[in-house]
């Protein structure tokens, strides 16, 4: 019988002649039979084996990063991406992590939840010297445990994670008692301050965020998920936001959270929900069946964590307003004026399409939807769960069974219900 | 008696002509000024049926000069004035009359007839002098006229520039006052939703009302200059209601005069300093001979004939003259001659101050220019700007229309600025325009 590890130190053998080193695309890990993360819009972190130890190469650098198409800004992260690439490993691997500085100032890197040597945690003067700028530190110890975590900078952590340094570790279990779910997928949240117009992130920000993301993308970028229906589907939740907590809550299913970042629940302990509260610094894992087809909404549920660079403040509340005069006066001296929010703002989203808003920024919410704009933004995104699936390709919109949409109601209906419009 | 008729009539021929005197239309004319109108006429309604056409459907500021030379009832006095100082010359160029006196005494033993003929000689020696300083007194004249046809061609050039600028201000203002109403009317509405309290909708409320008060000082202020432009061109009645909508132009790309020929040109051109000249050669004039005049006092020759009681006649000549024995003119030379230093002293300081003035009045052009262009150039672009990224951040629901009214209430904060600006510029070129046409300021005014 194949050890597994000889299959893997094979497997990146091969990688190591053919992939390019450090920064490739996900698509060059091997299969593995202890699963694979799905980290949607991003990827994970090919490594190789140098005699039995896994390496992995992590490059701290400043990039532009795309929220969403129209916004872009100058972040930090790992080989180029934010969040960094996804590291997965099996429990009992011994990892070695290089870590390269490109940042203008000393930088390390955390490794959140893992248990290890002290010298390795990665506490900038606590457990090691910060890794200068330009230089190369290396990181290694055995995984002794299996979940899901994060890793992250722990120097001047305000500015850097505020920036974007930050990813996800997963660690595979050794051995379980069944096959890995079909559908595996992390998440890491973040919060960000960028004004609009602006190009760079605000790290000082402490209370007042405006784009708020999953895996790096605010809703209309985000990827959905995809399941065939019957599909285990797990969804690791990692929240490394700076201050706010999240709610995330998922449509059309109940699920149990199966893990935190301190380790498994047992089943008889683990929490039936709709809605998995994950705090800042901690992971969540949710699991469960796809067993009931459709497109179903996967958000966090604070209310203005779905929503794009919002203004907080400045801008007074006009709901209730009578505008039609107003803005008649107000396009003799402003021509291209409206009031927005006298009604809601929830057709702001369509409003900008033929409105001129500052450089570098995205409407405060709004997608493509199959009936219409999506008024949401932000944390964001849909599970797509299809009967029949020739892959995991996104497969568009739900087709809903005729008589299972929700419209108008007919004169007949309402007669026969005995529903008289305007009359409670 | 005989009385020799030829020697008067010789005399009195003899002092007529100094020569033809200063035309006040040619020292206009040298310095640009629009003539005076052929039409002028005494006529009220001929002059009234010109104004009019003058007028026409609007006011420029040419025709608004042109008015004021032919209704400006301080300029036709101060014309009538100068034909005073013409009747003067003329005057001077004249003998005096001849004197006769008689007598009849009558006698016992008959009637005695006493006749004297005299005439005047000293005048006729000092004709020619008194000729010249009656044209050079004449000459000072028409460069006096000349100076308050000029500058009151300057005043109502700047009395127009004044109801451009007014004008211009007042309906920026207007402009104002209606983005200001937005904002309140903003406010109100916001206020009847339910959405703002008491204090921020009072606070709105001030804002307003307080926008209404620069409105109306300038709206008093626009009456005010109007009424000024009037008073220049003489004008009441249904004739103020003239139309005036061109406005203040932006600076030339170049002062049509350098620097260093400002002083020059005011020098040349100046009225003033011809007038001080004409009085300083006066008073030369006048310290010559006043000591002779003095000295000779009244010398007169002619007949005298006198008809004894007895019928027989005796006649022969006659010469009256003043003795010097107490007065020998010295007290008057000594006038003369410290009125004539004063007058050199005086030209002296004119010159000095005529130099520094055109200087001066050079330099606030230029600043003025460099004020106003820089508002046109740089901070009314900005402000602009200012809007349109203040309503982009609108349409992102980022601000609100309190906000976009704000920022448009200083944008045209500074178009009022900007038009200060240009009214200061184009003021400051009429008060260049002064000294380069031969008036100038009186120093006291240029503090204003």
């Amino acid at each position: 019988m194949w050890d597994f590890r000889i299959v893997i130190a094979l497997c990146a053998l091969a990688f190591a002649f053919t992939a390019p080193s450090g920064i490739a695309a996900a698509e060059a890990n091997a299969e593995s039979e202890h699963g694979r993360v799905i980290t949607p819009n991003g990827v994970s972190l090919p490594w190789r084996v140098i005699e039995g130890v896994k390496v992995f190469h992590l490059v701290v650098n400043e990039f532009e990063h795309e929220f969403a198409p129209g916004l872009k800004a100058k972040v930090w992260g790992y080989n180029g991406r934010t969040p960094g690439p996804t590291i997965e490993a099996v429990e009992g691997d011994r990892v070695r992590v290089y870590v390269t500085n490109r940042l203008p100032e000393p930088t390390s890197v955390h490794w959140h939840g893992i248990l290890l040597p002290s010298g390795m945690d990665g506490v900038s003067g606590l457990s090691q010297a910060p890794i200068p700028p330009g230089k190369t530190f290396a990181y290694e110890f055995t995984l002794r445990q299996h979940g899901t975590f994060m890793y992250h900078s722990h120097f001047d952590e305000m500015v850097q994670i505020g920036v974007g340094t930050s990813g996800i570790f997963v660690i595979h279990p050794k051995t379980s008692s069944g096959a890995p779910p079909e559908r595996d997928f992390a998440f890491i949240l973040n919060e960000w301050r960028i004004d609009p117009g602006t190009a760079r992130p605000n790290p000082g920000e402490m209370t007042d965020f405006n784009i708020l993301t999953l895996n790096g993308k605010v809703f209309p970028a985000t990827e959905p998920l995809v399941a065939k229906l019957g599909d285990r589907v797990r969804i690791r939740v990692a929240n490394i936001s700076a201050t706010d907590h999240h709610p995330i809550h998922l449509h059309g299913y109940r699920f149990k959270i199966t893990e935190t970042d301190g380790g498994p629940i047992p089943p008889e302990a683990q929490w039936p929900e709709t809605t998995v509260l994950v705090p800042v610094g901690s992971t969540r894992t949710v699991e469960f069946v796809a067993d009931n087809p459709g497109d179903w909404a996967l958000h966090c549920h604070m209310v203005h964590h779905t929503m794009n660079q919002m203004g907080h403040g400045e801008m007074p509340n006009v709901l209730g307003m009578r505008n039609s005069d107003f803005d008649r006066r107000m396009r003799k001296v402003f021509p291209g004026y409206a009031t927005m929010g006298a009604e809601g703002m929830g057709s702001h989203g369509e409003h900008v399409q033929h409105l001129a808003i500052p450089a570098n920024s995205i409407p405060m919410m709004g997608g493509p939807g199959p009936f219409g704009h999506i008024e949401m933004g932000g944390m964001f995104t849909v599970l797509k769960v299809r009967e029949n699936l020739n892959s995991y390709a996104d497969p568009g919109w739900y087709d809903n069974p005729a008589g299972t949409v929700a419209r108008e109601a007919t004169a007949a209906e309402l007669q026969r219900d005995g529903i008289v419009e305007g009359k409670d | 008696m005989r009385v020799s008729i030829g020697l008067v009539l010789t005399l009195a021929a003899a002092g007529c002509s100094a020569g033809r005197p200063l035309e006040l239309s040619e020292v206009l004319e040298e310095r640009g000024v629009t003539p005076l109108p052929q039409a002028a006429t005494d006529e009220l309604e001929a002059r009234l049926g010109q104004v009019r056409a003058l007028l026409g459907d609007e006011l420029s500021e040419e025709s608004a000069v042109r008015i004021a030379l032919l209704n400006n009832a301080h300029l036709r006095a101060e014309l009538e004035r100068l034909g005073v100082a013409r009747a003067e010359l003329r005057q001077a160029g004249l003998l005096a009359n001849p004197t006769v006196e008689g007598a009849l005494r009558f006698g016992s033993s008959g009637t005695n007839i006493e006749l004297d003929l005299v005439q005047n000689v000293l005048g006729l020696l000092f004709l020619p002098q008194r000729l010249q300083m009656a044209d050079s007194a004449y000459r000072a004249a028409v460069y006096a006229t000349a100076q308050e046809l000029v500058a009151t061609v300057g005043e109502v050039r700047r009395a127009f520039i004044a109801v451009q600028g007014v004008q211009m201000r007042r309906e920026v203002l207007e402009r104002g006052l209606e983005v200001a109403k937005l904002g309140y009317d903003f406010s109100r509405e916001l206020y009847r939703a339910g959405n703002i309290t008491e204090l921020q909708h009072t606070a709105a409320r001030l804002r307003y009302e307080e926008a209404k008060l620069l409105p109306a000082r300038v709206a008093s202020e626009e009456r005010a200059s109007r009424e000024r432009l009037n008073r220049l061109l003489g004008l009441w009645g249904p004739l103020t209601e003239w139309k005036l909508s061109a406005p203040l132009a932006v600076p030339p790309v170049e002062e049509p005069i350098a620097t260093e020929q400002v002083e020059r040109r005011a020098i040349e051109r100046s009225l003033a300093l011809r007038e001080a000249a004409e009085n300083t050669l006066l008073r030369t004039l006048e310290r010559e001979s006043a000591r002779r005049l003095t000295l000779f006092g009244d010398a007169s020759l002619g007949g005298s004939a006198e008809r004894e009681t007895d019928g027989e006649w005796l006649g022969g000549p006659a010469l009256a003259l003043a003795l010097p024995l107490f007065d020998f003119g010295g007290a008057e030379a000594a006038r003369a001659a410290a009125a004539l230093r004063a007058e050199e002293h005086e030209l002296t300081r004119l010159a000095v101050d005529i130099r520094s003035g055109a200087r001066a009045a050079r330099e606030r052009v230029l600043s003025a220019r460099e004020l106003a262009l820089f508002y046109r150039d740089v901070l009314l672009p900005l402000r602009k700007k200012l809007v349109a990224e203040t309503e982009r951040e609108v349409n992102a629901m980022l601000l609100g229309a309190d906000a976009l009214i704000a920022t448009k209430e200083s944008e045209l904060s500074a178009e009022l600025e900007y038009l200060t600006a240009l009214e200061g510029y184009w003021l400051a070129r009429a008060e260049l325009q002064l000294f380069l046409d031969g008036a100038s300021l009186p120093l006291s005014s240029e503090a204003k």
